[in-house]
């Protein structure tokens, strides 16, 4: 159904995360199933607290549990099921097979250790390097994501590098096992916007260069609309909404992802085009029965309230949940 | 500076500690002032206690040793030769023990130093230990036992601590010594003298750790709760490193840096709880002399173990300072 040719890298299925929080059972991920494949990067969009996090937290299984459950039918990597991997396999995976990088780079490096020694760690634990094979390799690490003087900054400490150095960093330590998949959730939001242009056109020739998949987490449609090949837009937990990145800036589908796009800022203001969007994100831990959406939605009628949309092939290898949306087999333009 | 591990004192270094000991300069002068006039304010002075111990407190006996000890004088000419005095680093001269309190204080503080940094050693050590035990076994049974002990620690008074040891070793026991630093029917010398003195050490030094240990135990544990929940150590735990290293070199590095300014604020209070035990146990240390000073009326000897007390305290305080520099890169020493 996916139009893209080459088989996944990472398939997830149904992934659900909950939170035994004092107030009671909350659903941060409901099913959510998507796949990424080798050079390919997926998108994941949504306001805040949509559950982009704690999606991509999951899949390496880093939330603490408790308080959090995660369920689901499988998340298949390399012919292994990761939900279902012992721990000690699964660090085999993490930070080697799969790495993260994260949003605030300023709080993500270990103040008291130097960037070297950071990507050395990475290096002894999931590859033979050591010593001053190691150090070397750092070195060539820190001069892959473009930092000056990599040999000289190896041994600074990360408070001396400012946040978009930090944030090449975080991408040398992601990248020092070479990974088959990088997980970026949101690279560039702490980052200004100079910055953020060049560590985005660096993960991106750096997934061309070592042929990742890329799965990146972003509020900002102005990013993914550059970067992805896909988009995943998630509302409340679930997704709403999958196209190629082509299809969906042509002609999106959810009345969600069309209040996001409208609410996108002009180019020259830089606001948070969230907050435009009309409403409240529902508290997860009572959503309304049937579409998530339908408090919010401008072209709402009770039939959403009633069950919940189901997500249909949108008939260009995408897919939507929205009872209204504009499908091949016949929905209703809103 | 390597790779790994701390710079090494410079001349930045050095410039830093010359700055910090400007500083202290009038710290020190104001502790000099009023030590001298609140011991002026205790009743009765040197000359009633000796005419009092001699049994022949008539007026004359006793203003001839008034003169003899300077008493007779005004207090500003008292200060003012005090003053003089210590500026040549002369501490004056117990008259009560017949030598310059200089002697009696260098002849004293090593037996202080040893009581004290034996006790901080142990609390450190075991204090960061069961913290560590606690915050990483957190809400289950590990955590309640070590959390019910200190606090325990933290409610006992010190002196009662001390009694009860050596109510159990050394009464009902008979394992080891009641007081006193070494055996007073052998001279030991060599190997065989320094056992004589660990074995005096172990109830005074364990009486006086068993506060601190509750302490140490508790800020580990907090700092390294708070260090946990952390940024970098998710990024520790994405890279795929096992618990062990997280715990040290992510979690426990940073937690020490508290625990650092912990121990020296906590100097102070050390060296008085020092006295207590020094008298449970009849150590012949500082506290001991002080100690006996205030019973003697031996200004002299109280002001000179006072100014020698705080000089310690503001010194110990610098080296904090410095350590703390040391261990965090990013404390900029200039
Ligand atoms: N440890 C936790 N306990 C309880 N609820 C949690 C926990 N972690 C996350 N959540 C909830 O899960 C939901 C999704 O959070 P998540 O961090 O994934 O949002 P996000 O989409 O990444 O938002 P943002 O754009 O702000 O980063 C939120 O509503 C949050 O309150
Ligand atoms: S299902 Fe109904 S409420 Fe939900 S998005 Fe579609 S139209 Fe709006
Ligand atoms: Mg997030």
């Amino acid at each position: 159904m996916t139009a893209h040719a080459s088989p996944a890298v990472l398939d997830v299925a149904d992934l659900t995360v909950r939170f035994r929080t004092p107030t009671g059972l909350l659903t941060a991920v409901d099913q959510l199933s998507f796949s990424v494949s080798a050079g390919e990067t997926l998108a994941i969009v949504g306001e805040s607290g949509c559950g982009k996090s704690v999606t991509a937290m999951a899949l390496l299984r880093l939330l603490r549990s408790p308080p959090a459950e995660i369920g689901g039918r499988h998340v298949l990597f390399e012919g292994q099921d990761l939900l279902r991997l012992r721990e000690r396999a699964l660090r085999n995976i993490r930070g080697n097979r799969i790495a993260m990088i994260f949003q605030d780079p300023l709080s993500a490096l270990n103040p008291v250790l130097t960037v070297g020694d950071q990507i050395i760690e990475t290096l002894k634990r999931h590859t033979g390097l050591r010593g001053a094979a190691a150090h070397r390799r750092a070195v060539e690490l820190l001069d892959l994501v473009r930092i000056p003087e990599p040999a000289r900054r190896a041994s600074d400490y990360p408070h001396r590098f400012s946040g978009g150095m930090r944030q090449r960093a975080m991408i040398a330590i992601a990248l020092a096992a070479s990974p088959a998949v990088l997980i970026a959730d949101e690279p560039t939001t702490a980052l200004d916007v100079t910055v953020q242009a060049q560590i985005l056109k660096l993960l991106n020739s750096l997934q061309r260069e070592l042929g990742m998949a890329l799965i990146l987490i972003s509020h900002d449609l102005g990013v993914v609309a550059e970067t992805a090949d896909r988009v995943l837009v998630m509302y409340a937990g679930r997704k709403v909404e999958e196209r190629s990145v082509l299809d969906l800036f042509a002609g999106p589908l959810h009345p969600y992802t069309r209040a996001l796009m409208r609410a996108r800022p002009r180019p020259e203001e830089l606001r948070e085009f969230l907050d435009e969007i009309p409403g409240i994100v529902p508290s997860l831990a009572d959503l309304p029965p049937g579409c998530a959406f339908a408090p919010r939605c401008s072209v709402a009628y009770e039939a959403c309230s009633a069950t919940r949309p189901a997500l249909l092939p949108s008939g260009d290898g995408g897919a939507v949940a929205c009872i209204r949306a504009p499908l091949a087999a016949g929905g209703v333009v809103a | 500076m390597s790779v790994s591990g701390v710079a090494l004192p410079d001349a930045r270094v050095l410039r830093y500690l010359g700055v910090r000991v400007l500083q202290v300069i009038p710290t020190i002068l104001a502790i000099v002032v009023l030590n001298f006039f609140f011991l002026r304010l205790a009743p009765g002075d040197l000359a009633e206690v000796i005419a009092g111990e001699a049994g022949s407190a008539s007026p004359e006996y006793m203003a001839i040793l008034r003169q003899q000890f300077g008493l007779d004088q005004s207090i500003w000419v008292q200060f003012t030769k005090y003053l003089t005095e210590l500026a040549q680093l002369n501490l004056g001269y117990s008259f009560r023990n017949s030598l310059p309190v200089l002697d009696l204080i260098v002849s004293r503080a090593p037996n202080t130093a040893l009581l004290m940094l034996s006790s901080l050693l142990i609390a450190v050590v075991l204090g960061v230990l069961f913290g560590a035990i606690s915050a990483q076994w957190r809400g289950k049974w590990p955590d309640g036992v070590i959390s019910a002990l200190s606090t325990v620690g933290f409610a006992t008074p010190l002196f009662w601590v001390g009694l009860m040891l050596i109510v159990l070793f050394s009464v009902e026991l008979r394992w080891l010594p009641a007081g006193g630093m070494q055996d007073l029917e052998h001279s030991y010398t060599g190997f065989a003298h320094m056992l004589d003195v660990a074995r005096h050490m172990v109830l005074p030094v364990f009486s006086l750790a068993f506060f601190y240990i509750a302490i140490y135990t508790r800020l580990t544990r907090s700092a390294m709760l708070e260090v946990q929940e952390l940024d970098f150590v998710r990024t520790a735990r994405a890279k795929g490193l096992n618990p062990l290293p997280v715990t040290l070199r992510h979690v426990l590095r940073n937690a020490l840096l508290p625990i650092v300014t912990m121990t020296g604020l906590q100097l102070g209070a050390l060296l008085s709880g020092s006295v207590v035990i020094e008298t449970v146990f009849a150590w012949p240390g500082m506290g001991r002399l002080a100690f006996d000073a205030v019973f003697q009326r031996d200004i002299n000897l109280l002001l000179g173990v006072l100014f020698f007390s705080s000089f310690l305290v503001i010194v110990s305080n610098l080296v904090t300072d410095l350590v703390y520099a040391l261990l965090d890169p990013r404390i900029d020493i200039r």
